[in-house]
């Protein structure tokens, strides 16, 4: 059974994408992260080239994006006003993220930085999370209820401060534009949603209340996703909406296994297990630029 | 008696010549169509030709400009370096030789039809120092399944010969030039081609259409259909606490 994908340009078994997608959903139940940066070295693993697996990976954080959102809206944990201003800087970072994809896909160097940028932040992530156990104290705090950090001093003393009243803060929006743009370069370069650093960051940068800290976080990644997407389709020709429509029907279903398991076991083992993978993947990665190639000329300036 | 020596002579002078209408050729299918199920197919070349002569095949796909780098060391890392940029590459390059190409053909004549990877290698400019491209180049290929050359390919039974390539997944709209070649005394007696046109069908053909042709509408389109999907699957299952 295969299943031809017609931008990517490749055939592969739909239960490959499927079970990816039940992988990535599972997680994203399980911690509470959106799991983009799993799933894009997961479809480069299956064979799309890094471009592809990044712009398809965004077009499919679009919709685990919206599912998420809506649980959030529901419950009016979104603060609108810190949502477009981080969105503001989103589409400014999604934008020149995307014109610098299509420069370094011009110049035929994009595969490897996107396989490095993966090696560093999924080794970087993995160690911290097994180190210092991130995924737990976030939780922690949010079970705990409404307990705010309090911004530190050179963020109260930036420029132009604004009030954002769902958040009960007043900062300038600097630093919630710099964050959105760096959610839009990612989105761009690695197709990730960024809430793994956007919600740490949120909360300990300019102290927003955990309460509406994801939903805000969501609503800013749902929204630069669309962009990126788009732009990526425009520009670059590499999204294949196959390969996000196959993902999200895995994801739709391994969410809800992730949520059904969290309630049995332990955070920190979850951080442990999830840590490692983190780090195994990123060592597969890293053996593809430091191992002697198995090819020695890759395609460039511009194959999907 | 005149006219006896008269038709002699014509009967010897049209012995010489390469005898025409003799080489026969079909195709099935006679059109690659590419669905969503596509995964790659198997391409039957079948025809006729004179009992004496070697047949060679070959399927050759539409040229095009491409670039591809050269991985090189820098410090511990494999990175794209040079810039190899060929010229007329064909989309796919399938060949089937009764015979061993040599042993068919002169190589003169073999390279002046582009027969086999000598040829294919001169005709994409990766000869002499640059002939370690060509090798290289080739083994990705083969791989792929965009190269392949069997010599000893072909079934013959009398007149008959037959032909499969395996056709690979990764394939452009475009037509295939698929042609026969009937090689006696080290020379091509004769030669016929059919085109056969490769097509993206249904649904895949609509994605890389609009995709190719309207790509904002297309990544509009991309990202309002994921959206859709998502609020379904948040309408369906409310309690989903994914970020």
């Amino acid at each position: 059974m295969t299943l031809f994908l017609p931008v990517a340009g490749l055939a592969i078994n739909p239960l490959l994408l499927v079970t990816a997608g039940l992988l990535v959903g599972f997680l994203s139940g399980l911690l509470g992260v959106g799991g983009g940066f799993l799933l894009t070295p997961l479809l480069i693993l299956m064979g799309l080239s890094p471009a592809v697996a990044a712009a398809s990976g965004t077009n499919a954080l679009v919709g685990t994006g919206a599912s998420g959102l809506l649980a959030h809206l529901r419950q009016r944990n979104v603060d609108f006003r810190l949502g477009l201003v981080l969105l503001a800087g989103g589409v400014l970072g999604g934008a020149a993220g995307t014109t610098w994809v299509r420069a370094l896909r011009q110049e035929g160097s994009l595969d490897a930085v996107i396989v490095g940028l993966y090696v560093l932040f999924l080794g970087a992530l993995g160690l911290f999370l097994f180190s210092e156990g991130l995924l737990a104290r976030v939780q922690t705090t949010a079970e705990e209820g409404e307990r705010a950090s309090t911004p530190p001093r050179w963020v109260s003393r930036l420029p132009f401060p604004m009030s954002f009243p769902a958040s009960g803060i007043r900062v300038s929006p600097v630093v919630p534009l710099l964050l959105g743009a760096l959610v839009g370069l990612l989105a761009a370069f690695m197709g990730v949603g960024g809430g793994f650093f956007l919600v740490p960051a949120l909360t300990f940068l300019l102290g927003v209340p955990m309460r509406v800290v994801v939903g805000t976080s969501l609503f800013q990644v749902l929204f630069t996703a669309l962009g990126v997407t788009v732009l990526q389709a425009w520009l670059n020709g590499t999204v294949d909406v196959v390969v996000a429509l196959g993902i999200l029907a895995g994801s739709a279903v391994g969410a809800q296994g992730g949520a059904a398991v969290i309630r049995k076991l332990q955070g920190k083992e979850l951080q442990i297990v999830f840590s490692l993978l983190l780090l195994a993947l990123s060592f597969r990665m890293l053996n593809d630029l430091l191992a002697l190639p198995r090819f020695f000329l890759v395609p460039g300036g511009g194959h999907p | 008696m005149r006219a006896a020596g008269l038709l002699l002579l014509l009967g010897t002078f049209a012995a010489a010549l390469p005898a025409q209408g003799e080489l026969d050729l079909e195709v099935s299918p006679a059109e690659i169509r590419e669905g969503l199920g596509w995964s790659g197919g198997t391409l039957w070349v079948r025809g006729e030709a004179r009992p004496g002569d070697g047949v060679v095949v070959r399927v050759l796909g539409e040229a095009r400009q491409e670039t591809w780098l050269l991985r090189q060391r820098r410090g511990p890392f494999w990175l794209p370096g040079e810039r190899v940029a060929l010229a007329g590459a064909p989309e796919v390059y399938l060949l089937r030789a009764e015979r061993p190409l040599d042993q068919l053909l002169l190589p003169d004549e073999a390279r002046r039809a582009g027969l086999g990877e000598g040829a294919l290698e001169e005709a994409l400019g990766l000869v002499g120092d640059r002939s370690y491209l060509a090798a290289e180049l080739f083994r990705q290929w083969r791989a792929s399944g965009r190269l392949s050359v069997e010599e000893g390919g072909i079934s013959r039974q009398g007149r008959r010969f037959e032909a499969a390539f395996a056709l690979p997944a990764r394939l452009a709209e475009g037509t295939l030039q698929v042609e026969v070649f009937a090689c006696r005394e080290g020379r091509i007696g004769e030669r016929r081609a059919v085109g056969t046109p490769v097509r993206r069908e249904g649904l895949a053909a609509f994605l890389a259409e609009t995709a190719r042709r309207r790509p904002a509408l297309y990544g509009l389109g991309a990202a309002l259909l994921a959206l859709a999907v998502g609020l379904l699957v948040g309408v369906a299952f409310p309690h989903r606490r994914a970020h």
